[in-house]
């Protein structure tokens, strides 16, 4: 009967409040001199403490598999590059024929300036986006505007985040795509603003992404200076490649 | 000064932990994991492995962080402290029965990794944390949700109802049988 007693809504609402911190100095005093006084109430507080931070962490699980798409991401795109240039050494006599025929090529396209827009359209591509993962927490609406983006429906997509990234401004995954969104639209200014600020707030991730989406935006923006510093930051080869381009304007 | 200020950064994160702000702990695990990936592979892990150990060492930190275990007193305490479980964990694998019979450990490396001391804090509140963990895989989706948006995304009854579009008093009462269901499938009460 008293263990009955003891799980009631009142008492674990009183255990939250104590738990949050929310209770007043003579609350928590009394509140303290129960958990001493009653052994039962103190077994059904420890047990009740448990399942919160329980069920807090089971929560947290969830979200440690999304957090780590992120990384594995990156990794897919490293490992790509690496295989890349494996496949590409076994084709090193075709090369040398491929060599010539570029350096034609080189040869006819340095003869024209090119400009940002042209550097532009020969290499954005947008980022392929993360795996939609619809969970039961609240990063549905993430993934749902995810769902958009990869269908290239730029704008739906931008929607839908903007709602999201209100509430967290400094979220580098919602700035990174609504950034790469804006970008895919032709529209350079937004672009950089949001980039900027996955940037700012990515704890390095965003490195080579960030920073090729950036200068890209540069670039749509017709900014060759400012795209030669995001460039520069950025270490993959597709980047150098454009600050090749950029440094022959 | 500047050490003050860290230590002061360091109390902040911590009070983000318990507050489950979630920027916070993805910033902090994505800031730690190559640390970690790297002693892993360096000591017959793998990627997989390496990401196991680490979303075990994250969720201990997470726990002992909320229970109040951890109190911060260098500038880089938290990321050390998360660094040095993921590290025992994976001593703690290398050392098991589980390791040596797929593997057989070597005396070089049983040597090179004795240096670090298990950290044993399997308590009565852990055991009853874990049965917790176990249990809430086996609700119903509709109290899994209540329970994680009241618990771990803070949001308020009213937000709740809000969202489901349901009573704010229909949402507390769900919320206490869920909460009870939880209890009687994690300790095997009848209350």
């Amino acid at each position: 009967m008293e263990q009955k007693k003891n799980t009631s809504p009142e008492n674990i609402e009183a255990v939250e409040r104590y738990l949050n911190n929310e209770m007043t100095a003579a609350e928590r005093l009394e509140f303290d001199a129960r958990l001493i006084e009653d052994a039962i109430f103190s077994t059904e507080f420890e047990e009740t403490k448990a399942v919160i931070l329980g069920i807090e962490s089971a929560a947290l699980k969830e979200e440690l598999d999304i957090f780590h798409t992120e990384i594995s991401a990156k990794k897919t795109g490293v490992n790509s590059e690496t295989n890349s240039r494996n496949f590409a050494r076994k084709l090193i006599p075709y090369s040398i024929a491929a060599s010539i025929i570029l350096a034609i090529g080189l040869f006819l396209y340095t003869n024209q300036t090119p400009t940002n827009d042209k550097l532009f359209a020969a290499y954005f591509t947008p980022d392929p986006g993360l795996p939609t993962k619809m969970g039961s927490n609240n990063n549905f609406e993430f993934y749902d505007a995810m769902v958009d983006y990869k269908r290239k429906e730029y704008d739906t997509a931008i929607k839908k985040w903007k709602t999201l990234q209100q509430y967290d401004t400094e979220n580098d995954t919602l700035n990174y795509f609504i950034g790469v969104s804006y970008l895919a639209k032709g529209d350079g200014m937004n672009a950089e603003k949001y980039l900027q600020n996955a940037i700012e707030n990515s704890a390095g991730f965003l490195e080579n992404d960030g920073y090729f989406y950036l200068g890209m935006a540069n670039l749509k923006a017709n900014n060759s200076e400012k795209a030669k510093v995001n460039f520069k930051k950025c270490a993959t080869e597709k980047c150098k490649e454009i600050l090749a381009e950029l440094d022959r304007k | 000064m500047e050490k003050v200020l860290e230590i002061e950064k360091q109390h902040t994160l911590v009070t983000s932990i318990r507050n489950n702000d979630q920027q916070v702990l993805k910033k902090l695990y994505l800031s730690n994991y190559q640390k970690v990936e790297k002693h892993i592979l360096a000591n017959n892990g793998s990627i997989h492995q390496a990401k196991d150990a680490y979303q075990d060492a994250f969720l201990a930190m997470y726990q002992n962080v909320k229970a109040g275990k951890f109190l911060p007193l260098n500038e880089t305490a938290l990321q050390g402290y998360l660094y040095t479980i993921a590290k025992n964990k994976w001593t703690d694998y290398l050392r098991s029965a589980q390791f040596k019979k797929v593997k057989g450990i070597s005396e070089n490396l049983s040597g090179k990794l004795s240096e670090y001391d298990d950290e044993n804090v399997e308590d009565d509140f852990q055991v009853k944390m874990d049965c917790t963990l176990d249990a809430f895989s086996k609700i119903g989706e509709e109290c899994r949700q209540v329970l994680i948006l009241y618990y771990f995304n803070k949001h308020s009854m009213r937000e709740i109802a809000e969202k489901q579009d349901l009573e704010e008093a229909s949402v507390r009462n769900k919320k206490y049988r869920c909460l009870k269901q939880l209890k009687k499938l994690a300790f095997n009460k009848s209350d």
